[in-house]
């Protein structure tokens, strides 16, 4: 490197540093996809615990009632995202600055304005949120809303989650400029659309959201890991 | 001046061991968006030999850019490496360098 031109030798350390950070994000994604993928059959599992043994053991369908009544499951999951996240979280701002390094034409006057609204509407700063107002609405018991609006402002709320989970991952992804999405990514959004929405008329649409999460986790954890 | 005096720094900066070559800043890169990373994941992330990805890290070791320890996990102990602020520092003021040197050369 050091008889080359110093910006060669730079993309050559640039292109390293992508193909690992590329590698790192793909096994983070997965390991998402799958936990993510765990929450409703866990919840299901919880459901039938409860049903079925209210009578030979209260008191574990007790255990299994408040589980599935509280946020306290919800909260794990979304804590356990938001860690997965927050791993990967310094690798847009470091694409950002070698973008800055290649980019020959000084800055557009837009440019603060787009960084502004795209942290703002990040995950990092959008899921605790959620997080706080689940639990105070709950223990509040603010909301008096009948179970079925409920039900789907709950599924709008988790949808929109999703979506910027999803919408966080290919900005990561159109950063690095390695990849095109994968088929797991297609299996992800299109089970995400048909649980969702199927789900707000028949709760077992949820599984069709969360086996083909859990197809593409698998997927991507088994090539990447 | 200033520029002249950038350009040189850069220079002397580059006949330094850690960025005289690309894999060692590429290393330092990787490190410093993910702050510490495993043996077993760099190796995997480099397409180098593990034996050259070692002489690598001592380099980088010996010019306290980076620590290497031997962390226990669940499953079996596992090497990991972190960047220092050292690391750190050089590494922005190498971008930094690097930045001024690329908007001067197109104009």
């Amino acid at each position: 490197m050091n008889d080359q031109d110093p910006l060669s030798g730079f993309h050559e350390s640039e292109s390293i540093a992508r193909k690992a950070y590329f590698r790192l994000a793909r096994k983070n994604i997965g390991i998402t996809y799958l936990v993510v993928s765990t929450y409703v059959p866990l919840i299901y599992v919880l459901s039938i615990i409860y049903l079925d043994f209210s009578k030979s053991s209260p008191f574990l369908s007790q255990i299994a009632w408040e589980l599935t009544h509280s946020p306290f499951i919800y909260i794990t999951y979304m804590l356990i995202v938001s860690i997965l996240i927050y791993r990967l979280k310094k690798i847009p701002l470091v694409l950002e600055r070698i973008q800055e390094i290649k980019k020959t034409e000084p800055p557009k006057r837009t440019r603060k304005v787009s960084r502004l609204l795209t942290s703002s509407f990040s995950p990092l700063t959008y899921l605790p949120t959620v997080i706080y107002l689940v639990v105070a609405l709950t223990l509040l018991n603010v909301l008096p809303l009948n179970k079925e609006l409920s039900n789907i402002i709950g599924n709008i709320v988790n949808l929109s989650i999703l979506i910027l989970i999803l919408l966080y991952f290919h900005k990561i992804f159109s950063q690095l400029n390695v990849d095109k999405p994968r088929v797991e990514d297609f299996i992800a959004i299109a089970g995400v659309m048909i649980g969702f929405i199927g789900g707000i008329f028949n709760p077992y649409f949820f599984f069709v959201f969360s086996f083909s999460w859990m197809i593409a986790g698998l997927s991507i954890v088994r090539k990447f890991w | 001046m200033e520029v002249a005096e950038e350009f040189k720094e850069l220079m002397q900066m580059m006949r330094s061991p850690v960025f005289s070559n690309s894999v060692r800043v590429g290393i330092l890169l990787i490190l410093l968006g993910v702050d510490r990373i495993t043996f077993t994941d760099l190796l995997k992330s480099v397409d180098l030999s593990k034996s050259s990805l070692y002489s690598h890290l001592k380099v980088l070791q010996n010019s306290e850019m980076i620590i290497v320890k031997d962390v226990f996990t669940i499953s079996r102990p596992r090497t990991m490496i972190q960047i220092t602020p050292k690391g750190r520092t050089a590494l922005q003021k190498y971008l930094e360098l690097i930045e001024k040197y690329s908007k001067r050369d197109v104009t």
